[in-house]
C-alpha cells in the first residue's frame, strides 16, 4: 500500500484565480482518508489532481514517496470510482470488470481468479452476463467497485460513489465499501459532501471550503473540536447552533442580548464573539446538573423522531436547535427551561472564525492541523 | 370514431404513395413493354418482354457499370467512416490548443457548394494522374465535413468519465476508440455508411468529369449512355437499366431503415 503526499498544492484554470489553495496533509498508507466539503469547495478537482486528470498548477504530489506530478493516470497505480459509475453500456458486467486487466495483459487465469474473488465478494456472480443496463443502480454501483478491486491497485480514489442510491442502499453500501477497504487493505482517498458519510467511514478526515482546508483530524475530533465556525457549522446533524455575543470581561458575562446573559469566567478582554453550542449538548431542565447554566425560551417546535425529540426556539432571533433524547410532547408556544453546561460552550472569535475557546480540547491537540 | 379517423388516414396514405410512386411504378411496368407499346401509352404491358433486360446488359457494359458502382459505394462509405470518426474522436476526446477554431473551420466548408470547387478538385485529381482510376473516384470524398459533425455530436453524448476510466485502467487511445467508442456509436455509424453509400450511389457529376474509360465508370454514367443510345426506339430496355440501378438501393434502404430511424431521432433527442 502506498501513502499519497500533497504539499503546497495549487490549482487555478488559465490565468484565473485558485481554486485549490495551497493544500498540504499525508494521507497514510492504508488509510480511509475521506475529503468533505459542501459542493463546489474542490474536493473532487483534488481527488482529480491525485489521478492525474488534472494538473496541479503548483506544489508537489508524492505517491508513495516518490515525485507524481508529471506521471500519467495509469502509472500512478491507483483506481477510481466514479459518481456515475462510468460503466461501458454496451459491455457485459464480466467484460467491465476484466476490461482494464486485459489492457494490461494479464493472464488469463490470474485474471479469472480476480474476477471470481471480486464477484463472490460483491455478491454479483449471478449478473456476471447481464448488461448494464439490466442492473439496478446498487448494483451497477457495486461492479463499478469490483473493477476498482480486480485492479488490485495500492490507491483507489471515490468520487461520490454513493450519491446516486437512495437511502437505505446508501446506508449498506456505506459500511460495505468500509469493510472491503478494511479487508483489502489499500489507501482509500474518498470525496463526498455527506457529512455522515465522512464521519462514519473515514479514519480521518479533510474538511475543505472554497478551495481551502479549514481541518483535518479524526471525524471524531472535528466533530468535538472545530477549527472555526465553517467546521463547527458543516459537521454535524442538526448543525451547531451558533449566535453573536459579546464578552463582558468586567461582569464575567457573555451576552446574547439585554435580557438574555451567560455567566462565564473567560481568559480574555471583553470582545465581540460568536457563540457555538451543539443541539446535544443543550438539556431539559431537570436532566442538568447542579453548575449548569439555565435560560428560559419559547419553544417554537417540536419534532418527535422516535427516540429523539428536536426542538426549536429562537435566541437573538436566530433559530436554536436542542436535541433531547426521549420522547417529548411539548405544544409549541411553551415557556420552558434549558440548560447549558459552560464547558460544552465553544467561542469562536467574531472576526476570522476561528475557535479560540475550546473547555474540552486536550491541551496537546492530538491532530496536527494547518 | 377511431375506425373513421384510421380509414380515412391510410387513404389518403394510400393516394399520396401512388402519386409519389407513379414513375417508379411506371417505370417498372415499362421495364417489360415493347418499344411500340410504350409508344402507343400502355400502363402495362400486354406480355412480359424480359429480352429488355438482356438486351440493356447486352448494349452497354452494365455488368461492369454495376460491379463499379458497388465497388466505389462500398469504398468511400468505409473511407468515410473511418477518416470521419477519426476525426470526430480527436475533436471531442483530444484536448489540443485551437480545438474549437479548428472545427468551426471544418464545419463552415459544409457552406461550401460542392460544384464550386469542383475545378480545383479535378485539376488536383488530373494532376496526381487518377483520372480514370477508382482513386479519383473514391479518395476525394473520405473527408467529410458532415461525417465528421454528425459522428462528433454523438461522440459527445459519451460520457467524459468513460475515458478517464479507461486512462486510470492505462487504455490508450486507440483500443478506446475501437473497444468503447466505435460499439456504442454503431447507430450513427450506421446511418453515415447509408447516407454515404446512397449519395455515392447516385453521384453522376464527378465520375462523369473523371472517367472516359468503362472499365471504371458507375452504372449512373452507363444509364445515360444507354439513354442516348436507345432514346428513339427501346424505351423498355432503358427502363430495364433503371430498374437495375434503383435495386441495390433499395435493398440498402429497406436494410438500414431501422437504424437509419434511430439514428435520426437519437440525434434528435439529445
Amino acid at each position: 500500500m502506498k501513502s499519497v503526499e500533497l504539499i503546497d498544492a495549487s490549482k487555478a484554470y488559465g490565468n484565473g484565480p485558485s481554486v485549490i489553495e495551497k493544500l498540504n496533509v499525508k494521507i497514510n498508507p492504508g488509510e480511509f482518508f475521506v475529503l468533505v466539503g459542501p459542493s463546489g469547495c474542490g474536493k473532487s478537482t483534488i481527488l482529480r489532481m491525485i489521478a492525474g486528470l488534472e494538473d496541479i498548477t503548483s506544489g508537489k504530489l508524492l505517491i508513495g514517496g516518490q515525485p507524481a506530478n508529471t506521471l500519467p493516470p495509469s502509472k500512478r497505480s491507483l483506481s477510481m470510482v466514479f459518481q456515475n459509475y462510468a460503466l461501458y453500456p454496451h459491455l457485459s458486467v464480466r467484460e467491465n470488470i476484466t476490461f482494464g486487466l486485459k489492457a494490461r495483459r494479464i493472464g488469463k487465469e490470474v485474471l479469472e481468479k480476480r474476477l471470481r474473488d471480486a464477484a463472490d465478494m460483491l455478491d454479483l456472480g449471478r449478473y456476471l452476463d447481464r448488461k448494464p443496463r439490466q442492473l439496478s443502480g446498487g448494483q451497477r454501483q457495486r461492479v463499478a467497485l469490483a473493477r476498482s478491486i480486480v485492479s488490485e491497485a495500492p490507491i483507489c480514489l471515490m468520487d461520490e460513489p454513493l450519491s446516486n442510491l437512495d437511502a437505505k442502499l446508501r446506508g449498506r453500501m456505506r459500511s460495505e465499501i468500509r469493510q472491503i477497504q478494511r479487508r483489502i487493505g489499500t489507501t482509500m482517498i474518498y470525496v463526498t459532501h455527506d457529512q455522515i458519510e465522512a464521519m462514519t467511514m473515514g479514519d480521518r478526515m479533510m474538511v475543505l471550503h472554497d478551495g481551502h482546508q479549514q481541518q483535518i483530524g479524526r471525524p471524531i475530533d472535528v466533530y468535538n473540536h472545530p477549527k472555526n465556525t465553517f467546521v463547527a457549522s458543516f459537521i454535524g446533524s442538526p448543525q451547531m447552533n451558533l449566535t453573536p455575543v459579546v464578552y463582558d470581561a468586567a461582569k464575567k458575562l457573555l451576552r446574547l442580548n439585554k435580557d438574555w446573559t451567560l455567566p462565564v469566567d473567560l481568559p480574555f478582554s471583553s470582545r465581540d464573539l460568536t457563540l457555538g453550542i451543539r443541539p446535544a449538548n443543550i438539556r431539559p431542565d431537570e436532566r442538568a446538573g447542579e453548575n449548569a447554566i439555565r435560560l428560559s425560551i419559547k419553544v417554537s417546535d417540536v419534532e418527535i423522531l422516535g427516540n429523539e425529540t428536536l426542538l426549536t426556539f429562537l435566541v437573538n432571533d436566530q433559530i436554536w436547535t436542542a436535541k433531547w433524547e426521549g420522547q417529548w410532547s411539548i405544544p409549541g408556544g411553551t415557556v420552558c427551561q434549558i440548560a447549558v453546561s459552560a464547558e460544552d460552550l465553544l467561542l469562536f472569535d467574531r472576526e476570522n472564525g476561528k475557535c479560540i475557546h475550546d473547555p474540552k480540547r486536550p491541551s496537546k491537540p492530538e491532530e496536527v492541523t494547518v | 370514431m377511431r375506425i373513421v379517423k384510421q380509414t380515412s388516414l391510410y387513404v389518403v396514405l394510400t393516394a399520396l404513395s401512388l402519386v409519389l410512386f407513379f414513375p417508379m411504378l411506371y417505370a417498372f411496368s415499362a421495364s417489360f413493354m415493347s418499344a411500340q407499346e410504350v409508344l402507343l401509352g400502355h400502363f402495362l404491358p400486354s406480355t412480359l418482354h424480359f429480352e429488355n433486360y438482356l438486351q440493356a446488359f447486352q448494349d452497354v457494359p452494365l455488368f461492369r457499370f454495376l460491379i463499379n458502382s458497388i465497388f466505389i459505394s462500398l469504398v468511400v462509405t468505409f473511407g468515410v467512416l473511418a477518416v470521419s470518426s477519426m476525426a470526430a474522436y480527436a475533436f471531442v476526446f483530444l484536448d489540443f490548443k485551437g480545438r474549437k477554431l479548428l472545427f468551426v473551420l471544418f464545419i463552415s466548408t459544409m457552406m461550401i457548394p460542392w460544384e464550386a470547387s469542383m475545378i480545383p478538385n479535378f485539376v488536383t485529381v488530373q494532376q496526381l494522374g487518377w483520372i480514370n482510376r477508382y482513386a479519383g473516384l473514391t479518395i476525394p470524398f473520405f473527408a467529410s465535413a458532415f461525417g465528421t459533425f454528425l459522428l462528433r455530436q454523438y461522440f459527445k453524448t459519451i460520457p467524459k468519465e468513460m475515458q478517464e476510466a479507461a486512462q486510470i485502467a492505462g487504455i490508450g487511445h486507440f483500443r478506446f476508440f475501437m473497444n468503447v467508442v466505435l460499439p456504442v456509436s454503431k447507430t450513427s455509424l450506421v446511418t453515415l455508411g447509408i447516407y454515404t453509400f446512397l449519395t455515392t450511389w447516385n453521384a453522376y457529376l464527378w465520375p462523369l468529369l473523371t472517367t472516359t474509360d468503362e472499365l471504371v465508370r458507375p452504372l449512373q454514367i452507363g444509364l445515360r449512355q444507354l439513354q442516348s443510345q436507345e432514346t428513339v426506339n427501346e424505351w423498355g430496355v432503358v427502363m430495364a437499366a433503371v430498374m437495375v440501378v434503383a435495386v441495390p438501393t433499395l435493398i440498402v434502404l429497406f436494410i438500414g431503415q431501422k437504424h437509419l430511424q434511430k439514428g435520426l431521432t437519437d440525434g434528435a433527442l439529445k
